[in-house]
């Protein structure tokens, strides 16, 4: 129900857990991480297929890589720096060198570990994994998206980064299959791009209420997939609004926007501003939402930022 | 100028050399490849003064920053692989983040390494540092220039990641007059109809496509970014402005590195066509390494028939 | 064995401590408090007995040199540096406020006494590493104490560590694993058993003695006799009990992180306050 608010740990445990009843393939690692990831109801239903690893990233994403050479789905969750950053190059090498289909679910991503620190804060996750080589990323933006990318990421065949928060979130959108690489036009508008993707969606979406109030009418795309990007879609939004913005719980260097800035580097007249994290290591606080408007990414800031670009 | 090649591992090696005389506190590090990286030329000079880690690049990043905290200026040395990719956490949390005073050597980057194939060519360190908040990267093209940067570095108070390259390239700076700055771009060649920026071995690639260029009638402008963070935002804002198309040329990666980095400044500052040459987005191979540069199109000759392409 | 007076101060600063755990908790809300307490003891003996430290000059150049490993821990360095004075003790109150100076996780820039940025398990024996290491070089005799816990063992990157530190010989580290057999997902035995962690080391080139974590007694006597053999590193492996001192929760998995509410806070800091008055009682009766 749009609107309804869910876990997005439990929502993707249950939603792995459910599409492993089908998929005997399907195999779970975790690192000290699998009941915190949501999956209570897996380590119950299928012991057997659940590899408890301890805290140990790098030797999970190796022998995930392995297992899955031996024609198993694993599917590895922890906190998001520690699939990503910590075993980065087994990732490159034994998944993406190897071209081996592991799934790799970070979540806690951005700064939803608000309190914890940098060390569990993840917003390089992006700019490391598209570095890869045959790299898939995902970041669904509600919980009913996290249950189809799910679904998808099984279906599909090589290694997928898929990245979730961790505060519950709203439903934005009706249900429907998840198509790897496309974006969605969320409304048309012919003022500016936002291109959004992940958690940042409810607030660009709350933002363009502020935005409409000012006069501004946005064209806003939802980016569930961000590797591969969906170019097609951002290149003819470009070049009708000549004026992008991207919006991402990451920092501004090396994530989405990036990728969107080289996307369109090669087009004439088109400027790319790039929300996010500035890239400094980001402070901490008990409350994500505090926080979230101390770096200018909540709805109000993300308005504010984008009435600025557009010198309105 | 003509004819003189070396290998920038080898100005690494020589120069750490050179300052471990004048500076007592500087520390090198290894990880089993002193031979290789050239770190080897210290440690026959200073053997207390060089730390050979054994095969444990995690360790060697956190042994730095823990040496680090003591006053000591250590540089850390292994392939660029094993330092940006291997050991990218310890990096970042053990030495970015505390902005520890420890130097990466990296050396053997890019596709240039050859025969040691894909695990062994990072074409993604200039990416992976960047990412990194208070890293500066530098990625010098020749010995006058490498040995220049070793000595900033060391001058410089934060971390640093250095790359070098395993393959012999041509010496096209004068040692008299070269003069380096951390973060300031150097304009090799003045032109009007396209501004090539490169970085690294492809510098000079870069220099001879200019030549090339100028037969065919396109007067290229060429710029030497030998420090990609922070990058001269500046002068490329100018060079972009002037000839209204940038080509970008780097033995990295199209994605995130040198290209990324002008990319993200001109997208925001003067948005003009950008055409970025590099590694596609594949992994690389084994092979020789001049004949890989050619087959990943960022030799002399690719990247002048690239550019008279996009101008 | 260690003397009376000594361990009576100890246990009673411990109990402090532990005081100043409960105030983040109540500050914040929630806090990783099962392995602070469980290390807090050890934390507490190395401050208020053996290192060499100035809480006006943190930066001492000869100083003894403590980290965590598992950076989570990081409540338990933050009571002890502020009952030692390193700073203020209101700070105490602005746990998991913006830009707190005392993180969920530390960061040595922020808080003075914390030597560096641990959070992410596996990196801290490395850097004890680097920083004894850097002691031998320049013939000084500081010490490095780190701790590091059972849970955290499985990560390869302490292997590296563990096999460095004996070939540099670097008998001026200590590390302690706070082994109080529990982690996020439960038994550390049953999520990775890492048994047997001295024999492990010892086959690595340390020195190892086996002790009670929350023993002042047995804290003491192995402090006491470091390096416990010249030429190695030492290990002291502790049994500890994970959230020791809160009735309520030693020994639960449960409470690695702990949400607290009203009623257990208050039910906590009524117990601590006695224990205090105890130990002060006990303390004056020995002078």
């Amino acid at each position: 129900m749009i609107g309804e608010l869910m876990d997005p740990r439990k929502t993707f445990g249950k939603a792995v857990t459910e599409i492993a009843k089908e998929n005997k393939d399907v195999v779970v690692f975790s690192a000290d991480s699998g009941k915190s990831s949501g999956f209570g109801d897996f380590i119950d239903q299928f012991p057997e297929r659940y590899f408890e690893c301890g805290i140990m990233e790098q030797g999970a994403v190796g022998m995930a890589a392995g297992m899955a050479t031996a024609g198993k789905i694993p599917v590895f969750c922890a906190i998001a720096p520690f699939v990503t950053c910590r075993p980065y190059e087994m990732v490159r090498n034994d998944m993406g060198y190897m071209k081996q289909n592991v799934k790799l679910v970070g979540r806690n991503c951005g700064i939803t570990y608000s309190d914890l620190g940098v060390t569990h804060q993840s917003l390089d996750d992006f700019g490391l994994m598209r570095l890869i080589p045959g790299m898939t990323i995902l970041a669904p933006q509600d919980p009913v998206e996290i249950e189809e990318a799910c679904k998808a990421m099984i279906e599909y065949e090589g290694p997928v980064y898929m990245r979730i928060g961790n505060p519950k979130i709203p439903v934005l959108f009706e249900r429907k299959p998840f198509v790897i690489g496309k974006g969605d036009i969320i409304q048309d508008g012919e003022d500016v791009t936002i291109i959004t993707t992940g958690s940042c969606t409810k607030d660009v979406i709350e933002a363009n209420e502020i935005l409409k109030e000012a006069g501004i009418k946005a064209k806003i795309i939802g980016l569930p997939t961000v590797l591969p990007l969906d170019e097609d879609l951002i290149r003819d939004a470009a070049a009708e609004t000549k004026k992008v913005v991207t919006v991402e719980e990451h920092y501004i260097n090396g994530g989405m926007g990036s990728m969107v800035t080289e996307l369109l580097s090669d087009m004439d007249g088109v400027t790319v501003k790039r929300l996010g994290i500035p890239n400094i290591y980001a402070t901490t606080s008990s409350n994500y939402q505090e926080l979230l408007a101390y770096y200018d990414l909540d709805a109000k800031g993300i308005a504010k930022s984008v009435k600025a670009y557009l010198g309105k | 100028m003509a004819g003189k090649k070396i290998a920038t591992r080898e100005s690494y090696g020589n120069a750490l050399k050179e300052l471990g005389e004048k500076y007592q506190d500087l520390v090198v590090l290894d990880a089993d490849l002193a031979g290789a990286t050239k770190t080897s030329t210290f440690q026959k000079a200073f053997p207390d003064r060089h730390i050979d880690c054994g095969i444990a690049e995690g360790n060697m990043m956190g042994i730095a920053a823990g040496i680090a905290t003591t006053g000591k200026v250590p540089f850390a040395s292994t392939f660029a692989m094993f330092a940006a990719g291997r050991a990218f956490e310890q990096i970042r949390n053990s030495i970015g983040y505390p902005h520890l005073n420890v130097k990466i050597g990296a050396t053997h980057a890019g596709i240039s390494v050859g025969e040691d194939g894909a695990t062994h060519q990072c074409n993604e360190d200039i990416a992976l540092m960047r990412v990194i908040p208070g890293m500066t990267v530098i990625c010098p093209a020749d010995d006058v220039e490498a040995k220049a940067a070793v000595e900033a570095a060391y001058l410089h108070d934060g971390p640093v990641y250095l790359r070098f390259g395993r393959l012999a390239v041509p010496v096209i700076n004068d040692e008299e007059s070269y003069h380096f700055e951390i973060g300031k771009g150097i304009t090799l060649k003045e032109g009007k109809d396209v501004t090539l920026v490169a970085t690294g071995l492809c510098v000079s690639e870069a220099l001879e496509a200019a030549l090339m260029l100028e037969k065919e009638g396109i007067d290229a402008e060429v710029i030497n970014i030998h420090t990609i963070k922070p990058i001269d935002e500046e002068l490329l804002v100018a060079s972009a402005g002037k000839t209204g198309k940038v080509v970008t040329i780097e033995e990295h990666s199209v994605l995130g590195g040198l290209g990324g980095a002008v990319s993200e400044v001109l997208g925001t500052k003067c948005p003009v066509p950008t055409l970025r040459i590099g590694i596609e987005d594949t992994f690389g191979e084994s092979g020789p390494a001049a004949e890989l540069i050619k087959k990943y199109g960022i030799d002399a000759e690719s990247i002048c028939r690239k550019v008279k392409e996009f101008v | 064995m260690a003397d009376k007076k000594r361990v009576a101060n100890l246990k009673l600063q411990a109990a402090k401590c532990r005081q100043n755990v409960l105030r983040m908790v109540r500050a914040g809300g929630h806090g990783h408090v099962g392995g602070a307490l469980s290390s807090l003891d050890i934390v507490t003996a190395l401050y208020f007995d053996k290192m060499n430290v100035d809480p006006e000059n943190p930066k001492m150049e000869d100083r003894d040199r403590f980290l965590l490993s598992a950076g989570h821990k990081c409540l338990a360095q933050y009571a002890v540096l502020a009952e030692k004075g390193f700073f203020d003790k209101e700070v105490l109150d602005t746990y998991g406020k913006l830009a707190a100076k005392i993180p969920g996780h530390p960061d040595m820039h922020k808080l003075p006494g914390v030597e560096a940025n641990t959070g992410a398990l596996g990196h801290g024996m490395s850097i004890a590493n680097g920083m004894a290491m850097a002691g031998k070089l320049d013939g000084k005799d500081y010490k490095v104490y780190a701790i590091t816990g059972d849970g955290e063992l499985p990560e390869g990157s302490n292997w590296e560590a563990a096999v460095a530190a004996a070939k540099f010989g670097l008998d001026n580290l200590v590390v302690f694993v706070d082994n109080n057999g529990l982690q996020i997902s439960g038994d550390v035995t049953k999520v990775m058993d890492m048994r047997p962690i001295d024999e492990k080391f010892k086959a690595f080139g340390w020195a190892v003695k086996y002790i009670d974590g929350n023993d002042m007694n047995q804290i003491l006597d192995a402090l006491d006799s470091i390096p416990e053999e010249k030429g190695k590193p030492t290990m002291i492996l502790c049994d500890t009990v994970k959230a020791k001192g809160l009735s309520f929760g030693e020994n639960k998995a449960g409470f690695h992180f702990w949400n607290a509410t009203e009623e257990l806070l208050d039910q906590a800091e009524k117990e601590m306050a006695e224990l205090v008055s105890k130990l002060e009682k006990e303390k004056e009766e020995l002078v």
